[in-house]
Order: C-alpha cells, then structure tokens, then sequence
C-alpha cells in the first residue's frame, strides 16, 4: 500500500514570535503621596518595591479597549495580514463580560474573518509564557500560520487604595503579539510550568485582589526560580548562555533576589516598571518587545509567576531572517 | 549549635540589610531595627536554604528576634 502523508507531515517553517505591540497608558499615577498616607517609605518604596509610578487607563476603557490598543500599536510596526489571522488568543482574568469570551469582543471590534479560532487564557503573571507555548503548540498541531497572543489584564481599578499590600503594586497595559512562520522572531525552544498545590489564596479576588506577599514571594523563590534552572540544565545550558532573562516584574526586590540567587547579572535581568508597575501578564511582553524588534540576541529566558500559586517558564531562540 | 553569629554570617553573604547586620539587637524585634518585611522574607528563605528546614508561614511570622530564630533552630535539631 503506498505511503501516503498527512497533511502535517509536510514540513513547516517553524512557528516563532515575529513582532509585539504595546499599550502603555499615557496616565501615570504617582506613588509618592500614595506610599507616605500608607506608611510606607519612600526609600523601601523605590528601592524595594521599586514602582514610583502606576501606568493607569482611562476612566471606563475596559480589558477589550486597551487590547484593541494594543493590536493597533501591532499593526504600525509590523505588516500584519489581518485577514489571514487564523488565531486571536487573550490573556486575562478581567474579561469585560463572564460570557462571551473576551478575545470574541476584540476579535469583532478588529473585523477579523470568520475562519479565525478565539479563545481567553485565565491566566495572571505567568500569562504570557502560557500563551506563548499554548499558542505555538495550537499552531504546530493544526498547521496554522497566523496568530496573535494578547495580554490585557488592568488592575489599576481591582486593588483596594488603602491595602498597602497591593496599592502600590500595579499598573494597568496591554500587549499583541504576532506569531507566524516566516521572517525574523523568536521560537518556543522549551517551557516549563507548575502549579503550587493548596496555594491559591495567595493571590485572590472577591471583591479587591488580596495578597498574601510573604507567600507569594516563597513560591517564586522555592517554585518558579528552580524551574528556570531545570529548563536551562534540561537544554543544556548555563546562566551564561542566556543573553536576556526577563522575569515577571512582580517587585524590584523580588526580580533582584531572583537574579540573584540564580547568578544572573543585573544587566542580564533588569527591572523595568519602576514608571509603570507590576502589569501582571503583560510585565514579560512589554520588555521583549524591543528585543523582539532588535533581533540581536540569540536566547532569551522568561520566567512568569503569580496567581495559581503557578509559573511559567520559556525558553526562547532567534530565528534567523534566512532560516 | 546554631548562633546569632551564625544568622548575621547568612544574612551578610544573602546581602540582607548591607552594612547593618552585624548592629542588630539579637533580643529586639528585626522590623523594630530596620529590618523590613521584605528583608525579612528573603532572611527567612535563606534560613530554609542554609539549614535545611522548613518555616511554615505561622512559624515563620512567631520569629521576631534574631534570638527567636536561633532558638526555634536549636529546638528543632
């Protein structure tokens, strides 16, 4: 009988993130004020905490608005085919409905075609690395060739002014990214995850995020950091072999300690949000977006952690523009 | 035997409150000398790496005083 191939067993160009756009508020909310009615001082506050500015979104701009900002800011840095999008993926846990969907709103508002498959990520900080692997493994099992990721998760509005736990913390983004099979970007190398059982009241939302930070910051420490050196040793890499690490911008603190503990020097892991705040799925994308834009880096590592307790690892290559 | 000296050691390699550890009060609360929560978490991470053990979140919140963490070691080993 002769052999006859699957549609897949044609070889593909390999997935890869080609481009990201961003949403940065132009509203900054200061923390000085904020931090001194909390009894927090303003040395703990820029050293430690490290957020002297809150990015906030506009009086009644919901999670789809600032999405549909950010596909824009996509679509003037890159040539994007919008009619060939065959994925539209959000990362939230602030939909602007419970039904429908909220990656379905931005999916209409954008006049995407009716072949194209949507879906919500409920996911928090490690949104990002989840919806990186989710989105290529989606593209590689079915053959897709177009996609977009979003991150929009605003909290400026879900923390309560007067909790000094989380007041302080947050900032309001959002971020689009592009995945296809040509051209220069980023591929999926490897990804690890994890869920800390019995750890979910550490990040939980009745009517306010609440937050435990002592044990959010063990779970990072004890979960997510010797998940990034597993994956790293799993591949057969060292610290040095990474050019980047972008690591959730939870604290100042928290990405310093991290750093440190793994022996990663302070310009390989910076810290970006001290104008902005902790902007929990979209903290990764709104730092890779220059580098994905630069190409010049070779591997770049990123680290989500945050509600769940869960984390999220990537470890990422450049594709070069001929390959 | 585990030490105050020994605690400061830890807290001087970890880099926790650079320049200040070896001026704290064994017998006074750390958040009472400029020991802030956060030095605190990570203190008590190192805690975990360096001896081996376990502070469960009630245990660790009961350790005020570099005194109290050396006596919870010693009575636990």
């Amino acid at each position: 009988m002769p052999f006859v191939p699957s549609l897949h067993d044609s070889p593909r160009d390999a997935v890869r993130l080609g481009a990201i756009g961003i949403h940065l508020p132009d509203r900054r909310d200061s923390n000085l004020e904020l931090a001194t009615s909390l009894g927090v001082d303003h040395d703990f506050l820029e050293h430690k905490v490290g957020v002297l500015y809150r990015s906030v979104r506009d009086v009644g701009e919901t999670t789809s608005d600032i999405a549909v900002r950010a596909f824009a800011s996509l679509q003037a840095n890159v040539d994007l085919p919008t009619e060939r999008i065959e994925a539209l993926i959000v990362v939230t846990q602030h939909p602007d409905f419970k039904v429908p969907h909220t990656a379905a709103l931005v999916h209409n508002r954008l006049g995407l075609g009716g072949h194209c498959m949507t879906f919500d990520i409920s996911q928090g900080c490690a949104g990002f690395t989840h919806g990186v692997a989710i989105v290529t493994g989606v593209m590689d099992a079915i053959g897709l060739d177009h996609a977009v990721l979003i991150t929009s998760d605003p909290y400026s509005d879900k923390v309560l002014p007067t909790d000094r736990d989380t007041a302080l913390l947050f900032g309001d983004a959002a971020t689009a990214s592009y995945f296809s099979r040509r051209g220069p970007g980023y591929r999926l190398v490897d990804a690890n995850f994890g869920t800390v059982p019995d750890s979910h009241r550490c990040l939980l939302f009745r009517d306010r995020l609440e937050m435990d930070g002592s044990t959010v910051f063990k779970h990072a420490v004890r979960q997510a950091l010797p998940g990034l050196k597993a994956l790293l040793a799993r591949n057969g890499l060292g610290v040095g072999d990474i050019d980047l690490f972008l690591l959730h911008q939870g604290s100042k603190y928290l990405v310093e300690y991290v750093a440190g503990k793994l022996g990663i020097p302070a310009d390989k892991a910076p810290y970006e949000a001290v104008d902005y705040g902790n902007t929990v799925s979209s903290s990764i994308p709104l730092m890779l977006q220059r580098h994905v834009a630069d190409g010049r880096l070779d591997r770049i590592a990123l680290s989500g952690f945050g509600v769940g307790f869960t984390w999220g690892n990537n470890l990422l290559c450049r594709v070069r523009p001929e390959t | 035997m585990t030490t105050v000296a020994d605690i400061v050691r830890l807290m001087k390699t970890a880099g926790i409150v650079r320049g200040r550890a070896d001026a704290l009060i064994p017998s006074q609360p750390l958040d009472q000398q400029g020991v802030d929560s956060l030095d605190r978490m990570s203190l008590l991470a190192e805690i975990e790496d360096h001896f081996q053990v376990e502070l469960p979140h009630e245990v660790a919140r009961s350790l005020k005083t570099l005194d109290d963490i050396v006596d919870h070691l010693n009575i636990r080993h």
